[in-house]
């Protein structure tokens, strides 16, 4: 029996990401009937807090908080709807010789930890962070304004266009160089560069190679790292945090703002398709078999599943599509959430060490990570992978009961569908977490003692669950070919897609992937334009 | 000093040579240094078992028009064999692929049409970037009227490309090569042969981003006029030898086995240099053709230059991975008899192949499956059929710094370059009578290149155009008075095209220096 509800809305935003709902809350703030559909019976996409252990929190997927835009969490509110966000210093990387080199927020402490393990490293540190400093700042005005077409002759392109050139302009001749050098470079190179230290080198690297299929001496990763740099918590440039009570809070300080303008979000109605009539989208169907109609819809999910799975072929322009399916969305994490009854000892630093409290790493060199990035292209989970690991119930107790804690493991890599054909689904899970498990536990004797539970989430899992194409973070790779106005196709990089009223706002389009929700307001402009309605999401400063 | 000179260029290699036929031409009073017995450099000739063989480049696929032109290398002997010469490639099952200027032939009608579509595509990219490579590359700020034309011109070729091409070139330009292969092409072995082309001599593998900018800037040669994949009469050597005729030709003083210790420098200006064995020559200008890392280090030392500007250099990127293996045979087996007079071969079998020896190398370790282009000149050349037939092989990936030592590195690479030889054509490894492999850091030893990189400095993105070699000397112009840098780590690069040379010159006259 197929129900015929029609329901009528102004805009209908497919995924409750984080994208999809602040897309969704400027709409509604805006005035407009603005509904959020989502095919899980919760919000988030993969930004959620759950309890698979009685008394602990997990954070499904994203696990630490900087890139979102401060100019949206003031618009958005979403201080006043809980979102807390309690900045972490520290980390640590640990060596195969017992040692492990600390991270401080003390400029003077991270100095002498440096020297101790290379005095010309110390001194050069100054150097690096004034570099990524500088790109960061070249970069952030450019995050929060849809990417000029340079094709176009339109005057608002023509204009944008002139506002990026006038930025690199304004740089001078030498800067410029360093920039254009930056931009392309791999982040191997650019440690080699800086530093003699592997430890140190290492350490440095993680950012550049988090979420991408690419290695720490592929050229472009360089722009990896600075992607994760281009965040702040509380002003501070590159600072990361931990949204308090996990990941979930965003989303749901997200939804919060959203439905106090009046929007709604419906769970459990996952869209079967998006309708079309006359080259124009006119509404979902929902798997229910309920259809709402809408002006406008919005999708949050990544380019392949809207136009491949969600849009019939025959309202698309052929050669759309085709640049579609070569769009690259390329797995390569997985993550290990894990409750532990007790804190685990890390011998190589004494108990309350601050190093502790920030992000752990096991992988001393850069080659160490480029062989973890060699299993990956040869179809297996590295055998010694990168681990960003943070125990972050030790600054946000809200998270596990008082005198347990919360481990969160990212990992890397791990290939969407493993070269021997076994499926992720079976003893491969099993033995990917065996793995990453018997990385910390080589640093860590009493951790597995301590365990209680463990989630392990392979690539498969990730898009199964949060319908991330390959399980895939960013919604496909940051490279020179997908960024700006490639992302996600050369032509279509301002939210309109072929399909007239129809948007993309995940995190497929500028500026791409992270908790950053630049995407989903960027869109709503755009959208808020096109339907004439009040602008709320305010201009690029 | 008893000698003086208006300009001495450093190194006889190919671009030395051009630089000085055309500042002899220009009336300058030239002297060459070259530090070897031999002209020639990486194109010239050595020695194996007493037979004279080409020292690293076989073939020419870049030479610019208007260096042949301007040299009137014509009339002083360079004719060629072959301007596009035929290349099969073999993968171990013994299946051919041929690429010629007919396009692809052994490949599925399907692949056929996607590869003569994606080449007038790229040669339509690399058509737009040719006229770059022709002049100092412009300013992207702080530059004169020239550089903001030459930019201008720049955006108006993209522009004439038309709106969806425009898109196409701005998506793929700094694209992987394995991604345009593996969304354009079924055929593992034409996709294989297709990035051979792309990255050899290259620091990047199939999957690295920047193998397609990699293959453009090969390609931009061939679209500028230049012949596709060549063999001059009497191999690259003879190219040498019309070269060395033009530049006495027009008046330059050439010395073989004068080997340069030091620039000298006054004030600020170069004022000429000291050979190795002590002796001065005075010059008010000099035009080095060896890698910037070199000149700079070497021939100038820190204390004529900036601590930024030494860091710079050092951090240069020059990483070969060519190995190349010569061998001379009496009587080969009929097969590669024949196959050799064909053209080139390439004995390939897949891109990941080609990723998994760049993995293997990119740490020290001899690679478990090469790939390799074999050419027998002997057979194409033109020149009298001998006794023996010479066999030149460049091998990829081959380590830079190999971990296991030269020697236990150049047997493993040598026994599998053979085997590689008798799975295709047996009966090869048995009939030869010498052979010579070169790793990397061989052919840095010989010709004095780091890395063994023929293009002095790896052809990414952030080392070319006006990064190369380094931001602040990226227009044949040191940051000393009257040096000028006209090696292929100068614009636009390496592969014999005879242009860093050409323009470096052009510089020099231009600054009246």
């Amino acid at each position: 029996m197929v129900s015929t509800t029609v329901k009528n809305y102004d805009a209908i935003v497919i995924g409750a990401g984080h994208n999809g709902l602040t897309a969704a809350a400027y709409l509604a703030k805006a005035g407009l009937k603005v509904v959020v559909v989502e095919k899980n019976d919760w919000i988030g996409g993969a930004a959620v807090s759950r309890s698979l252990e009685p008394g602990w929190t997990y954070s499904n997927c994203s696990y630490v908080c900087s890139l979102l835009r401060p100019e949206i969490a003031r618009d958005l509110e979403l201080g006043r709807h809980g979102l807390q966000v309690i900045p972490y210093e520290g980390g640590a990387t640990f060596t195969r010789d017992g040692d492990a080199f600390s991270m401080f927020g003390d400029h003077d402490r991270l100095y002498r930890e440096m020297a101790r393990f290379s005095p010309r490293d110390a001194e050069a540190y100054e150097d690096y962070a004034l570099t990524i400093y500088r790109q960061c700042k070249l970069i952030r005005p450019l995050l929060m304004r849809p990417p000029p077409d340079p094709t176009s002759l339109k005057v608002r392109d023509l204009s944008e266009l002139l506002f990026i050139l006038r930025r690199f302009h304004d740089l001078g001749t030498e800067a410029l160089a360093e920039t254009l050098r930056f931009w392309t470079m791999s982040i191997g190179d650019f440690l080699d560069e800086h530093f003699e230290n592997p430890v140190i080198k290492a350490h440095l690297c993680g950012s550049g190679i988090i979420g991408t299929a690419l290695g720490p001496y592929s050229p472009g990763t360089a722009y990896i790292l600075l992607h994760h740099y281009m965040g702040e918590v509380d002003g501070a440039i590159g600072a990361w945090g931990f949204a308090r009570g996990g990941m979930g809070a965003v989303s749901k300080a997200l939804s919060l703002a959203l439905q106090e303008a009046g929007g709604e979000i419906r769970v459990g109605a996952g869209v079967e398709q998006i309708l079309a009539k006359n080259g124009r989208a006119t509404g979902v169907a929902l798997s229910d078999g309920s259809e709402l109609t809408a002006r406008v819809v919005l999708s949050n999910l990544d380019v392949k599943r809207t136009f491949l799975e969600t849009v019939e072929e025959k309202e698309l322009p052929g050669d759309f599509v085709q640049a579609v399916k070569r769009f690259k969305i390329r797995g390569s994490s997985g993550k290990l959430n894990i409750a532990l009854d007790g804190l685990p000892d890390f011998p190589a630093l004494a108990k309350g060490h601050p190093g502790l409290r920030g992000d752990l790493h096991f992988s001393d060199s850069l080659e160490r990570l480029e062989r973890a990035y060699d299993d990956w292209k040869r179809g297996t989970w590295s055998q010694d992978p990168y681990c960003d690991t943070l125990i972050p119930s030790q600054i946000d107790p809200t998270l596990a009961p008082p005198g347990k804690h919360m481990m969160t493991v990212f990992v890397q890599y791990a290939p969407p569908t493993l070269a021997s054909g076994e499926p992720w689904d079976g003893p491969a899970r099993q033995a990917f977490g065996e793995t990453v498990l018997n990385q910390i536990g080589s640093y860590s004797p009493n951790l597995r003692d301590l365990i209680r539970h463990v989630e392990i989430r392979t690539p498969w899992d990730i898009e199964r669950e949060v319908g991330l194409t390959e399980g895939n973070i960013f919604q496909g790779e940051l490279t020179f070919d997908q960024l700006l106005f490639n992302r996600p196709v050369p032509g279509w990089s301002q939210y309109r897609m072929p399909l007239q009223g129809l948007y993309l706002c995940g995190s497929s389009t500028h500026p791409g992937g992270g908790v950053m929700a630049a995407p989903g307001a960027n869109c709503a402009r755009e959208v808020l334009r096109d339907l004439g309605a009040k602008q709320t999401v305010r201009p690029a400063a | 000093m008893a000698n003086s000179y208006d300009v001495i260029v450093i190194g006889g290699g190919h671009n030395g040579l051009v630089a000085a036929g055309r500042l002899a031409k220009a009336g300058r009073k030239t002297l060459l240094l070259e530090a070897s017995e031999r002209l020639g450099g990486m194109a010239g000739t050595r020695l194996l078992d007493g037979v004279a063989i080409p020292a690293g480049a076989h073939l020419v696929y870049a030479l610019h028009p208007a260096v042949e032109r301007g040299l009137d290398l014509a009339r002083h002997g360079l004719a060629y064999a072959h301007r596009h010469l035929p290349t099969t490639a073999f993968d171990p099952a013994g299946r051919a692929v041929t690429l010629d200027a007919k396009g692809a032939t052994g490949v599925s009608p399907a692949d056929a049409a996607a590869w003569a579509a994606l080449e007038q595509r790229l040669l339509r990219f690399a058509g737009a970037l040719a006229p770059l490579r022709e002049k100092a590359p412009p300013l992207l700020v702080d530059g004169g009227w020239g550089d903001r034309w030459a930019l201008l011109k720049l955006g108006l070729s993209l522009k004439r490309l038309g709106k969806a091409e425009m898109r196409e070139f701005l998506r793929i330009v700094l694209l992987n090569a394995a991604d345009i292969l593996n969304d354009g092409f079924e055929d593992e072995l034409l996709k294989a042969a297709l990035a051979w082309d792309a990255l050899l001599g290259t620091h990047l593998a199939p999957r690295s981003p920047g193998g397609v900018l990699a293959w453009l800037y090969r390609l931009s040669g061939r679209a500028g006029g230049a012949a596709p994949l060549a063999l001059p009469k009497g191999g690259v050597p003879a190219l040498i030898a019309a070269l060395a005729a033009a530049a006495k030709a027009a008046g330059a003083e050439i010395r073989t086995a004068a080997p340069v210790a030091r620039v000298l420098a006054d004030a600020d200006k170069v004022s000429g240099v000291v050979l190795a064995g002590g002796e001065e020559i005075a010059a008010k200008a000099i035009l080095c053709t060896t890698d910037p890392k070199r000149t700079f280090l070497e021939f100038l030392g820190p204390g004529l230059l900036d601590t930024g500007f030494e860091r710079a250099v050092r951090h240069i990127r020059a990483r070969g991975h060519v190995a190349k293996l010569d061998l001379l045979a009496d009587a080969l087996p009929p097969a590669l008899l024949s196959a050799g007079a064909q053209g080139r071969i390439l004995l390939l079998e897949s891109l990941n192949q080609l990723e998994e020896s760049f993995d293997a190398a990119k740490y020290g370790d001899p690679p478990a499956r090469l790939g390799a282009e074999l050419l027998v000149p002997t057979l194409l050349d033109g020149g009298e059929a001998g006794a023996w037939q010479h066999l030149s092989l460049l091998l990829t990936y081959a380590p830079t710094a190999p971990r296991a030592g030269a020697a236990a590195t150049r047997e493993a690479i040598q026994t599998q370059a053979l085997a590689l030889l008798d799975a295709r054509f047996p009966g090869t490894s048995a009939a030869i009578t010498a052979s010579s492999l070169q790793l990397p850091e061989d052919l840095a030893a010989t010709h004095g290149v780091t890395g063994g990189d023929w293009h002095h400095g790896e052809t990414t993105i952030e080392q070319l155009f006006v990064l190369r070699p380094v931001p602040a000397a990226s227009r044949y112009r040191a940051p000393l008075g009257g040096l000028y840098l006209g090696g292929a780590g100068a614009h636009p690069g390496g592969h014999v095209t005879g242009l860093p040379g050409w323009n470096a010159a052009a510089a020099l006259l231009e600054d009246k220096a």
